[in-house]
């Protein structure tokens, strides 16, 4: 493959060698350096490719050897460029196109953030388009270097930042650094975790803060659960108090009831089986929509290709989508009671999935189900265990100490 | 000089094509033969190759044989090898 481009880049010829002595010929070639290639016998004669650029050398070497040399046919490139050459509308548009293909390679066509985590991409390229890096804006123009050191200096949250071009791509790369220690602010508050509903406690787990209820306790809606007051201790004699932000997990056995209905008649999508595809040409923030389907037609869309071109490194800032169409039909529909029942139920567990939180289980579940002429209806109980614990700020200075044997003001939320 | 060669290549046990101009034959399956160290071909035609060596002509005998490559040293010829001998 890449001999055979390399050949076509600089133009071979194919020649007919015939005479009295052609294997003189072919080893004298050889013996020059002449570069000939795929000889093939063909009765008296031989076929052969040579390099267009030992053409010259190849007559003379043949003259020596008594051989007589005819040129069947030219290839690669040269020839391709000289035929071109003579044809001055092909030569202006290949001009024009080269141009045009400068001219566009000046532009920057997209900017790219990568390794931001807390700070938003639109954050970076508002600040980039604020310094003058944008899509659209020309790249020489550009400070790269300075912009990197500029993102440094105007997010805090960024230690690194380097600004790097890529064909006509700005790619953004930045580093943020790592989550800081618990450092105490001036002005920060306190927080006690609070029972965000009623349930009697399974089990609680305090990291930070001192607990006040225990497994077993009834607990309602906005009862202390764990205190961010620290007792400070001398062995066994209190000395002090001192504010925190109460952190832990109190895990409480709660109940949710709800009502789940599905009617029996309902209007149902079914698919006519015609299908279609529209295009979606997207500019920049143009979009031009091509082959639409009416708009009195109801269907479903899916994406199923998003062409993006571009020439290497340089992206061409246009965006085609192909969007499948199936077209379907509203029909009025009666379920039976068994399918309106396995409704609410798909309905309950969508429910159920709503509620279970990362650290919930549910432990027992009851369903009470109604039936009339139009709908299905169930009534659901469901006891789960859950965390209960919700943050709330209190009044009180995070790290202020209390040594006054007061106990601290434990109602100054 | 060929004598001193040989014995070098001998003495200090590497291959002797390497040192003088032995002919190395590499047949590659049934479509593919090359010929390293070659002094150039003596006959070619489409069922029959010969080919100049130190050693003697090496003559390859087949049917569509191209030289696909054609260097000083070097023939590289494809086709349907039916037998390889030297004459």
């Amino acid at each position: 493959m890449f001999w055979w481009l390399w050949n076509y880049l600089k133009g071979y010829v194919i020649i007919k060698v015939s005479g009295f002595s052609v294997e003189r010929f072919i080893n004298l070639s050889a013996l020059k350096g002449y570069i000939i290639w795929d000889i093939k016998s063909f009765g008296r004669d031989r076929m052969m490719k040579a390099s267009y650029k030992d053409i010259e050398n190849i007559f003379e070497t043949a003259k020596k050897c008594g051989c007589s040399v005819e040129v069947m046919e030219s290839y690669g490139l040269p020839f391709k460029a000289k035929k071109a050459g003579k044809k001055r509308v092909f030569s202006v548009g290949v001009i024009i196109f080269a141009l045009a293909i400068f001219i566009l390679t000046r532009f920057v066509w997209i900017v790219e953030v990568e390794g931001n985590k807390s700070v938003t991409d639109s954050e970076i390229l508002e600040f980039c388009k604020e310094n003058g890096v944008y899509p659209g804006s020309i790249i020489n123009r550009a400070d790269f270097r300075k912009l990197g050191q500029d993102i440094i200096i105007e997010f805090d949250s960024v230690n690194w930042a380097a600004v790097n071009i890529k064909g006509t791509k700005v790619i953004v790369s930045v580093s943020e650094k790592l989550p800081q220690m618990d450092i105490i602010e001036p002005g920060d508050y306190a927080s006690d975790i609070i029972a965000k509903k009623d349930g009697i406690i399974e089990s609680i787990m305090t990291e930070k803060g001192t607990a006040v209820v225990k497994a077993g306790d009834v607990v309602e809606k906005g009862d202390v659960l764990i205190e961010g007051q620290v007792i400070l201790k001398d062995g066994e004699v209190e000395t002090g108090r001192k504010y925190e932000k109460a952190q832990g997990t109190v895990m409480a056995k709660t109940a949710v009831e709800f009502e789940t209905r599905v009617n029996k008649n309902k209007a149902e999508n079914v698919l006519t089986g015609e299908t279609g595809k529209y295009y979606k040409v997207t500019l920049g923030e143009a979009v031009l929509t091509l082959f639409k389907p009416d708009e009195n037609k109801l269907y479903n869309e899916t994406t199923a290709r998003v062409i993006s071109p571009s020439i290497g490194d340089f992206k061409i800032p246009f965006d085609i989508e192909i969007i499948n169409t199936s077209f379907y039909e509203e029909k009025e529909k009666s379920l039976t009671s068994e399918e309106a029942l396995n409704e609410c139920y798909s309905i309950i567990e969508s429910k159920k999935e709503e509620l279970l939180n990362s650290n919930a289980f549910i432990t027992d579940q009851k369903d009470e189900i109604y039936e009339t002429d139009d709908e299905v209806i169930i009534h659901t109980y469901i006891s789960l265990i859950e965390n209960i614990g919700e943050e709330v700020t209190t009044n009180n200075i995070r790290g202020d100490m209390v040594t006054d044997g007061t106990k601290g003001d434990i109602n100054s939320r | 000089m060929k004598g001193v060669r040989k014995i070098i290549s001998e003495v200090i046990e590497i291959p002797s094509e390497t040192v003088g101009s032995c002919p190395l034959i590499t047949i590659a399956g049934k479509d593919k033969i090359i010929i390293e160290n070659s002094k150039g071909i003596a006959k070619y035609e489409s069922d029959i190759l010969r080919v100049n060596t130190s050693i003697g002509i090496a003559e390859v005998t087949g049917k569509n044989i191209v030289l696909k490559t054609m260097g000083p040293e070097c023939i590289i010829a494809e086709g349907i090898i039916e037998s390889f001998r030297f004459i």
